[in-house]
């Protein structure tokens, strides 16, 4: 009795001093997420209600940042491009890298050599990429707009200086960038998909379309969940390729919430205004991804 | 799971870098307090060792010529002074010194970008109100033209000197012309005549030459629509009369006279195509000279014209101007009005004369000196001083601003996206929206 007594105490000293190193070696993660993203957000979210701007002034306004935001037209057009933005690149993105992955798996012949050119867009820099686009999309001499010509369309449209088509070719961009990633994510869900649910599926007499649309897309879910998540979120804050290619230019055809907030916060030094914008970036992110997590819940049970 | 709440937060983590540099400037003035403490104690034995931090952009590339020569000069006249340095390459500079400022980075002194960067600057308490100095130093502000008047008083009270000044004139390459049969351009002509010439260059000579340019970007073309009326005041002057301006450039890119904007830009093309010989003229700011001068093998000669103007005002020119700035939170004001007024006074005028750049500060000795260094013929020397100005208006809070906003609608009409009409109408709407926010 009293052997295995101590024996207990034994083992739950070794687990407490266990316990202890773990958390020594997580320290080092806590204190720089602690001092570089806890601390930094909670003074964003105070300065948000402030009217600071960076050095001198700083008086508590209460919501007036928020309220002023909507009468902001700069603010409501970025506002309005991120949510088109973000509508149109994700589901094309998660649609194409499914497909793509899924003609992967099934053996064709190269089946490597597809796969390095389709992940070869989401290995490259994202600012050399752009510059390359930016030449592509030229409207008299690009390359895009030649073809176009040569097959026939008299009046190709001139793409990132039209106001109407410079958000598109921006997202056909980073559609065709997006694609190489999910794809990864995908060819690794499919391995894990088992062989029998496709076998039982072959003997009921499925054809490929069915055992896609019955067997793989069902089985993909969490991983569809995770994909979808993390594009949404990049979508949100997409900056690079915006402010390589057009600066939100022409007039403010492409400026995206992550450009005004940039720009309000560093140009025009209106920090609290601008951690106000940032404020409603988060909101809108944790509004769409809670959404998300429902619905997933929902399908689970 | 923690993953997904971390990229959430990352969201907003590039607002808060302010935050953390904030933290920080606590501990900088400390660190600062106990310096200054210790050279209290030196000065008794009247060996006090200071270093002045200087902000400014693209050291990298113009320290040896401009900046250098002047602060060796000045740590030379004052050898218990010493200059650091704090570069970035231009793109960055604004952000950049907003950080440091912001932050709490003991900068003592520091550049303005331009003129429409100051009053942002001022207006957020970055900078050091000179003129109690000035008075009690009796400065004699009177070599500095207008710039100071325009760009650098505020309230009644100058917050920075100009180091340098910038008139805006036509560059133009004379082996075009000569090729064409075509006369130079005159120091007296309209935007309308220099529309006509270009025509006719671009018509007289091989393909792939375009007889006008600007610097294809937007702020290197919006000075032209505020000269379209006398006394222009971008915050409260009636829009109508840029209008004049762009029909104008929207007329040189149908023409064929200068190449459209958007073509341009989607090459990113600047002011290297005027070296390459592929632009005839090119309206641009008389730092232009410096850049031209330090190109080897141009293989052409060139020359330049005096700004031209819009039919019915008067014989105005853009200027710009180069503030240099006392930060407001400097330890050693003493020091860093010593540099100030060296720098953008006579001494470093002079230096600064002999870098084919047009210092703040002139008078004769100056004058000379610039001209001398110059290596023009004696019309486009000329053409470079006596300039009548004009800029952009009074400045005040939300000016940049205004003129930010301007220049991206004025994008959309050089793209085609909008009418000239309309631009007005829109550029209007938003500067209303900007002057109520600010209220």
């Amino acid at each position: 009795m009293s052997k295995t007594n101590t024996k207990k105490k034994k083992s739950a000293a070794i687990i407490r001093r266990n316990r202890r190193k773990a958390y020594l070696f997580l320290m080092p993660n806590f204190i720089g997420f602690i001092v570089f993203t806890l601390i930094p957000v909670a003074m964003a979210l105070f300065y948000s209600f402030t009217n600071y701007d960076g050095n001198r002034r700083m008086d508590f306004l209460g919501l007036s940042n928020f309220l002023k935001l909507f009468h902001d037209s700069s603010f409501t057009i970025s506002l309005r491009n991120t949510i088109v933005y973000t509508i149109g690149t994700v589901p094309l993105i998660i649609l194409f890298s499914l497909l793509v992955s899924v003609l992967m798996n099934n053996g064709i012949k190269g089946a490597s050599v597809y796969r390095a050119i389709m992940l070869f867009p989401h290995i490259a820099s994202i600012v050399a990429v752009t510059v390359v686009w930016q030449f592509l999309y030229n409207a008299k001499s690009g390359p895009i707009n030649q073809i176009l010509r040569s097959i026939g369309v008299s009046n190709p449209p001139s793409w990132l200086s039209d106001e109407k088509t410079a958000l598109i070719a921006v997202m056909i961009m980073i559609v065709w960038k997006g694609i190489g990633y999910y794809m990864i994510i995908y060819l690794a869900g499919l391995k894990g998909i088992p062989a029998d649910q496709y076998e039982a599926a072959t003997m009921d007499g499925a054809n490929t379309w069915e055992k896609l649309i019955y067997v793989t897309v069902p089985n993909l879910r969490p991983v569809t969940f995770y994909a979808t998540i993390m594009c949404i979120i990049n979508s949100f804050q997409v900056f690079t390729p915006i402010y390589v290619m057009t600066k939100g230019g022409p007039g403010r055809a492409t400026s995206v919430l992550v450009l005004k907030i940039y720009e309000d916060a560093f140009v025009n030094y209106k920090f609290g205004y601008a951690s106000a914008e940032a404020m409603i970036l988060f909101l809108l992110i944790l509004i769409v991804t809670l959404i998300q997590f429902y619905h997933n819940k929902k399908l689970e049970a | 799971m923690k993953k997904k709440v971390l990229y959430l937060l990352l969201s907003t983590v590039m607002v808060t870098m302010a935050a953390c540099g904030g933290s920080s400037s606590d501990e900088g003035t400390t660190d600062d307090k106990s310096s200054n403490e210790s050279s209290l104690d030196a000065e008794a034995s009247n060996d006090e060792q200071v270093t002045l931090r200087l902000a400014l952009w693209d050291y990298e590339v113009d320290g040896p010529t401009t900046y250098d020569p002047i602060i060796e000069a000045f740590e030379k006249a004052n050898p218990n002074i010493s200059i650091e340095v704090v570069g970035s390459p231009s793109a960055d500079y604004e952000t950049k010194l907003t950080t440091m400022l912001s932050g709490g980075d003991n900068v003592d002194l520091f550049f303005a970008k331009s003129n429409t960067a100051l009053p942002g600057l001022q207006s957020k308490g970055f900078c050091m109100d000179l003129t109690p100095l000035f008075e009690q130093n009796e400065y004699d502000l009177s070599n500095y033209g207008t710039v100071i008047d325009q760009h650098m008083t505020f309230g009644g009270d100058v917050y920075a000197l100009p180091f340098r000044t910038n008139d805006w004139v036509l560059f133009y390459n004379k082996d075009i012309f000569d090729a064409a049969g075509v006369n130079y351009p005159s120091d007296d002509m309209t935007w309308e005549e220099v529309g006509e010439l270009a025509k006719e260059i671009t018509e007289k000579t091989e393909e792939g030459i375009y007889g006008f340019s600007f610097f294809p970007k937007t702020g290197f073309i919006f000075p032209v629509l505020a000269g379209t009326e006398d006394g222009f005041d971008i915050t409260t002057s009636d829009l109508s009369c840029m209008t004049k301006a762009l029909d104008w450039i929207l007329d040189m890119q149908e023409s064929g006279a200068m190449e459209e904007y958007a073509e341009s830009v989607s090459m990113s093309k600047d002011q290297t195509y005027f070296f390459k010989g592929e632009w005839a003229m090119i309206y641009d700011g008389s730092w232009f000279v410096q850049n031209m001068n330090n190109q080897e093998d141009l293989g052409f000669e060139w020359g330049i014209a005096k700004s031209p103007y819009w039919e019915g005002t008067q014989k105005n020119g853009f200027v710009t101007s180069t503030p240099l700035c006392i930060s407001a939170t400097t330890e050693h004001t003493d020091e860093a009005y010593k540099f100030l007024t060296f720098v953008c006074g006579e001494e470093g005028a002079s230096i600064l004369a002999k870098t084919n750049l047009v210092p703040g500060f002139m008078d004769d000795t100056v004058l000379e000196a610039y001209k001398e260094n110059l290596n023009l013929d004696e019309s486009s020397i000329a053409a470079l001083v006596d300039n009548v100005t004009y800029s952009f208006g009074k400045p005040n809070t939300v000016f940049s601003q205004i003129i930010s906003a301007g220049q991206k609608e004025m994008e959309l009409v050089l793209t085609g996206n909008e009418t000239p009409e309309e631009f007005v109408e829109n550029f209007e709407a938003q500067r209303a929206e900007l002057i109520e926010s600010a209220e």
